[in-house]
């Protein structure tokens, strides 16, 4: 009997654990009403919501769960890809709970221009693109861009568009520390095949600067429709002119008159042609063959250009003439570190 | 457990299990008050730090982003005394610091030392990123005008005009085009036109820089082995004489140097060098900056205009100066350094009586000092 009882005390005193144990699992928080006990959520510190404070120049923020620099650029700047804007105000990578910021609401560095040096904006120039092998200079590979572009998102950079430049150049805005711009010249087919997904794939901004006669929509030249098609993906469509002869250029047949109106059809004919076909106002010129003087810019800027490029290999200051614009041409031959030589973005030079 | 009866243990069971059944809420625990916590402000630690940084920045010399700090804190606390102080401070130094740094840059400027006066325009846009004129200069005086500035005289016509800034009458529509004009149209003397430079080499085959120019001629001299080079310095001279007519002395001397490099005996050149250095010199004069307005005189022809009494003038003037410092020196018992100012006294006035009595009475001094010890 003795042994009975103590076989029932034992099961009672099991039967009454796992009941304790069923409702430390369910907690006192279970809901009512037979619905199954929730999940605990993950043990992350949750903060109470903080109004954020506004003032005339800038916001003080505390982050929340779920806050990201992405998320107060937009919500703070009405635009996400601000994010930089607010990280290095703040010299900042990522965004934690709980975390103080300030958000800046107007620039604070323009022309990246402190006691220690200045910011240099590169642009680069791509011509040709193949999907295997590069048979000259002016070619580049699919797999050397694709390296190219990855090199830009695994070291930082921020592909910025033109407008962005010209807004830097001004002295109006700044633009993230580490900026690049991408263009491509001519108008072959393979910057819609190889250059375009690539581009996409980054959700990169590029220009492409076509001169209206190569695009003729052959088996190597693109098409208008195919230039739509690129222009709807986020491609900047912008002038290069019409035949691609070097402006600065007079022929010995010429006289000095022949000369000038050949030169100013050259930009009006590609202007129109461009507006005709995408149906926007061109704002920016890449000299044929990166060639200009002092005629041709005071002809750029009569023509409403807002700025053109040359191929001169360099960054690009705020103070760089607006019809100068240094870019640098990527080569087919060029390894990664000799395609990384070209994104220099900060310089003392001009002020030792 | 011995003494606890089946029955007993049952009951317990039941309650155990009722509690855990209806789980806590079967029993509502009793409200108790929570205690009133002290609400803090979250935002509290926001003047602290960013004090921290301001300070940090301003030990740095990086005033521009210490005075963002302060005014930071200043938002967060308007009676703050300490940020309201340093922001005043901060903004008239650096405001102060600005325009020194933009004069500094408008000197070298003027001197055609373009990458000195970069820098200090460069310092200008630091100290104060809203300095329009330095912005100007930085952006666009320095990268160099693409165009002249003609001042239309009495009489002038569009082709005359052609005629006398590009040698070739026939250019007449390019102003015109330029200036939005007709080309039939009445000028108005005393306006102003836009003249595009023109770099057009004498064959007219190619359109080169400045640069391109010296490269051309360092080949060509190379291959030609002393023969004469072509240059084109009409359209240089042409070029020159559009800056001097848009009062750009500084652009005029310099192409005029670039002539006189290749064609010493250039007489269009040296003439625009010398009027180009004279007005300069004039300019620097009457801003009493004495020692810059010799170094333009002294690039000067002796017999251009009244330039050697206009070199007179200022050697006085740096002369005096340079006594009055002696003086200065020797009232303070520094008879070394007085002597040393009226030297510099007499390298500009060799017969500056004053200056040499001044040194022989402090070398007196000095000798009876000596003497004494």
């Amino acid at each position: 009997m003795q042994k009975k009882v103590s076989i029932d005390l034992g099961h009672l005193f099991l039967f009454g654990c796992t009941l304790l144990s069923i409702a430390l699992v369910g907690g006192c928080a279970a809901p009512r009403g037979g619905a199954p006990p929730a999940v605990a959520p993950p043990a992350v510190a949750v903060t109470p919501h903080i109004e954020a404070r506004r003032f005339p120049d800038f916001v003080a923020v505390i982050a929340e769960q779920g806050d990201t620099l992405s998320s107060l650029a937009g919500k703070y700047l009405n635009d996400p890809s601000m994010d930089w804007f607010i990280a290095e105000f703040n010299g900042i990578d990522t965004l934690h709970p709980g975390q103080d910021l300030i958000i800046p609401l107007k620039p604070y560095e323009r022309g990246g221009l402190t006691l220690k040096g200045y910011q240099t904006v590169p642009v680069l120039s791509y011509h040709n693109f193949s999907t295997d092998r590069s048979t000259n200079k002016m070619i580049v590979t699919q797999a050397a861009f694709e390296e190219q572009m990855k090199l830009l998102k695994d070291k930082g950079y921020r592909v910025i568009t033109l407008d962005q430049l010209l807004d830097f150049l001004d002295f109006k805005s700044q633009v993230p520390k580490k900026s690049v711009v991408i263009t491509i010249d001519d108008g072959w087919r393979s910057a819609y095949d190889i250059a375009l997904p690539i581009l996409k794939k980054y959700g990169y901004p590029a220009t492409l600067f076509v001169y209206v006669d190569l695009i003729v929509g052959s088996k190597k030249t693109l098409s208008w429709d195919l230039i739509q098609e690129m222009a709807k993906n986020g491609i900047d469509i912008q002038g290069h002119s019409k035949t691609h002869r070097d402006l600065t250029l007079m022929d010995k047949k010429q006289t000095f008159k022949q000369y000038f109106e050949e030169i100013e059809k050259e930009l009006s004919a590609s202007a129109r042609i461009i507006k005709a076909k995408v149906g926007k106002d061109i704002k920016y010129l890449a000299y044929p063959e990166g060639e200009t003087n002092h005629l041709v810019i005071e002809l750029v800027k009569k023509y409403g250009y807002r700025g053109a490029f040359t191929v001169k290999r360099g960054g690009n200051p705020f103070f760089i003439h607006d019809y100068r614009i240094n870019r640098s041409m990527i080569y087919g031959d060029l390894d990664l570190n000799q395609f990384e030589k070209n994104l220099i973005f900060h310089s003392d030079e001009a002020l030792k | 457990m011995k003494g606890l009866s089946l029955r007993k243990i049952g009951r317990i069971s039941v309650i155990i299990l009722a509690m855990f059944v209806f789980g806590c809420a079967a029993v509502p625990p009793k409200p108790t008050p929570e205690p009133a916590l002290p609400t803090k402000d979250p935002f509290s630690l926001f003047p602290e730090r960013y004090r921290n940084r301001a300070l940090e920045y301003e030990k740095i010399g990086e005033l521009r982003r210490a005075l963002q700090c302060w005014e930071i804190v200043n938002s967060f606390i308007p009676a703050d005394g300490e940020a309201t102080k340093r922001i005043a401070d901060l903004k008239a130094k650096v405001l102060t610091l600005a325009d020194q740094h933009f004069k500094k840059g408008l000197s070298y400027y003027q001197k055609n030392s373009l990458p000195e006066a970069r820098k200090e325009f460069l310092l200008a846009l630091i100290y104060n990123p809203n300095h329009k004129e330095a912005l100007d200069d930085v952006k666009h005086n320095l990268t160099g005008q693409d165009y002249t500035v003609y001042e239309v005289e009495k009489g002038d016509t569009l082709r005359e005009i052609a005629k006398k800034q590009y040698h070739d009458p026939e250019k007449d529509f390019l102003i015109a085009y330029f200036n939005d004009l007709g080309k039939d149209l009445k000028l108005t003397p005393k306006t102003f036109l836009k003249l595009p430079i023109l770099e057009l080499t004498p064959t007219g085959t190619a359109s080169v820089s400045k640069g391109m120019l010296k490269e051309e001629k360092a080949t060509k001299g190379m291959a030609a082995e002393g023969k004469e080079i072509l240059v084109n310095t009409k359209e240089m001279v042409t070029k020159a004489t559009g800056y001097f007519n848009a009062k750009n002395y500084r652009e005029t001397a310099s192409v005029a140097e670039d002539i006189l490099q290749y064609d010493p005996g250039n007489r269009d050149a040296r003439d625009l060098s010398n009027a180009s250095y004279y007005e300069m010199g004039k300019m620097r004069s009457r801003d009493q900056k004495y020692q810059e307005a010799l170094n333009d005189f002294e690039h000067v022809e002796p017999g251009y205009k009244d330039v050697k009494e206009s070199i007179a003038f200022v050697k006085k003037q740096l002369a005096d100066a340079h006594y009055i410092k002696g003086v200065r020196y020797f009232t303070n018992e520094e008879l070394d350094k007085a002597i040393q100012e009226w030297e510099a006294t007499l390298s500009f006035v060799p017969d500056h009586q004053k200056a040499k009595e001044g040194i022989e009475s402090a070398r007196g001094l000095l000798q009876k000092l000596k003497e004494i010890k």
